[in-house]
C-alpha cells in the first residue's frame, strides 16, 4: 500500500453517486471495457467505500486499504458483471468484510473507543463542537447493527431497501434497528439537544 | 421514500456527516493504483468464419486429408486383395448402374471405392473443388470429413 506521506500529485475529485440508470449504463459500458466508465464507476463511489472503511478500520491507511481491495474486487467482476441493485449495496458488504478481515478492524467497534472523530478532536469544546463530540460519544455506544444502519440511511443516503441488500437482512429488520437507534439518540440526554432546538 | 417518522433533524444530520468523515484524504497514487488494475478491454469478437476457414494450418489439413485417403486405400486394397466380395451392389448386378447414381462415385468410375476418397482429397487439397454434391455433411465446406465419408462409403459392408 502507498504511503500516505508520499507526495499527491492531482487528487480525482469527488462525485456523488450516479443515478440507478447510469450506474446501469456504466456497468454495461465497463463491461465492455470502456475504462472511462470504470473511473466514473471510482469517482462516484470512492467516497462512500472509504466512509464506510473509516468506520470499521482504526487508521487511515488502513481505511485506504480497505478502498483499493473493495475496488479490485470490484474490477475483478467484469467483464460479466450484473448489477441487481444499487452499486453502493454491493460494495458495502465487501468493503467490510476486507475491513475486518486482516486484523483491520477498529477499535472503536471492539473497545467502545470513538474512532470517528478521534484525527480530528479539537482542542477547544466550543458549543457545536461539543455537541458533536456527544454525538460521537453515544453513536460508539450504540450497537453496531444499529449504528449501521443510522448512518447507511442518513450519512449514506440509502433506500431502506437498498440497506436491506447491503447488509443481506429484512426490511423490516432495518426498519426497526433503525427505530431503536433513533429512539436512543433522542433519550439519550446527550443528544436529546437535537430534537428540543 | 422515507417514511415521515424516522426523519431526522437537519442538524443532527450534518453533525452525523461530520462525524463519519474520513480521517483523511486519497492520495493521488492510491487512485492511479486503484484504476491501473482496471481490466483490459475483452478481446474483440472475431468475425463470422467464411465457410471455408479453418483454425488449423493449410499444411495440417493436407495432411490430414492424405492420411486419412491413404490409410483407407491401404485398407481398400487389402480388401480386394483378400478376395472378399464386392457388397456394395448385388452379386451379379453391373457395376456402374447403381454407383453412378451417387455422389460419392467422385471419380466417375462407376464404383465407389477408396480411390474416390482419394481424388476427392486431392481435389480439396489443390482448391479446385467446390461441387456442393460432394459436401456431404451439409457444413457448407468441402473437407476432411467429406473425404472421410467417401472412404466409410467405399468400404461400408452393406446389412
Amino acid at each position: 500500500m502507498s504511503s500516505p506521506s508520499s507526495p499527491p500529485s492531482t487528487p480525482i475529485p469527488e462525485e456523488n453517486p450516479p443515478s440507478p440508470e447510469r450506474e446501469q449504463e456504466l456497468v454495461a459500458a465497463a463491461n465492455r471495457g470502456e475504462r472511462a466508465a470504470f473511473e466514473e464507476l471510482y469517482r462516484t463511489h470512492r467516497a462512500f467505500v472509504l466512509r464506510v472503511a473509516t468506520r470499521f478500520t482504526s487508521s487511515h491507511a488502513d481505511a485506504l486499504d480497505v478502498l483499493q481491495e473493495t475496488f479490485l474486487h470490484l474490477w475483478s467482476r467484469f467483464p460479466g458483471f450484473e448489477l441487481t441493485g444499487r452499486l453502493t449495496s454491493f460494495l458495502y458488504p465487501v468493503a467490510l468484510n476486507a475491513a475486518r478481515s486482516g486484523g483491520r478492524r477498529a477499535r472503536r467497534a471492539t473497545t467502545g473507543e470513538d474512532a470517528l472523530s478521534e484525527a480530528e478532536a479539537p482542542p477547544a469544546r466550543e458549543d457545536g463542537e461539543s455537541a458533536r463530540e456527544e454525538l460521537s460519544t453515544v453513536l460508539a455506544a450504540l450497537p453496531e447493527a444499529q449504528r449501521e444502519v443510522l448512518l447507511l440511511r442518513f450519512v449514506e443516503d440509502l433506500e431502506l431497501s437498498q440497506i436491506a441488500d447491503a447488509l443481506a437482512i429484512p426490511l423490516g429488520t432495518v426498519k426497526s434497528r433503525l427505530h431503536q437507534a433513533l429512539a436512543r439518540l433522542r433519550e439519550d440526554p446527550r443528544t436529546r439537544q437535537y430534537y428540543d432546538r | 421514500m422515507m417514511e415521515p417518522e424516522i426523519e431526522l433533524p437537519e442538524r443532527l444530520r450534518r453533525d452525523l456527516m461530520a462525524a463519519s468523515a474520513p480521517r483523511g484524504k486519497v492520495p493521488a497514487e492510491v487512485d492511479q493504483a486503484i484504476l491501473s488494475q482496471v481490466p483490459a478491454a475483452p478481446p474483440a469478437a472475431p468475425p463470422l468464419a467464411a465457410p471455408q476457414a479453418r483454425p488449423w494450418p493449410t499444411l495440417v489439413r493436407v495432411a490430414s486429408l492424405t492420411a486419412a485417403a491413404g490409410l483407407l486405400l491401404v485398407v481398400g486394397l487389402w480388401w480386394r486383395a483378400s478376395g472378399a466380395p464386392d457388397l456394395q451392389q448385388p452379386e451379379g448386378a453391373p457395376h456402374g448402374d447403381l454407383a453412378a447414381l451417387r455422389t460419392e462415385d467422385v471419380d466417375g468410375s462407376g464404383r465407389v471405392d477408396i480411390l474416390d476418397a482419394l481424388a476427392l482429397a486431392r481435389r480439396i487439397e489443390s482448391g479446385t473443388e467446390s461441387d456442393a454434391r460432394f459436401d456431404y455433411d451439409r457444413d457448407g465446406t468441402i473437407d476432411r470429413r467429406d473425404v472421410e465419408h467417401v472412404a466409410r462409403e467405399a468400404v461400408r459392408i452393406d446389412a
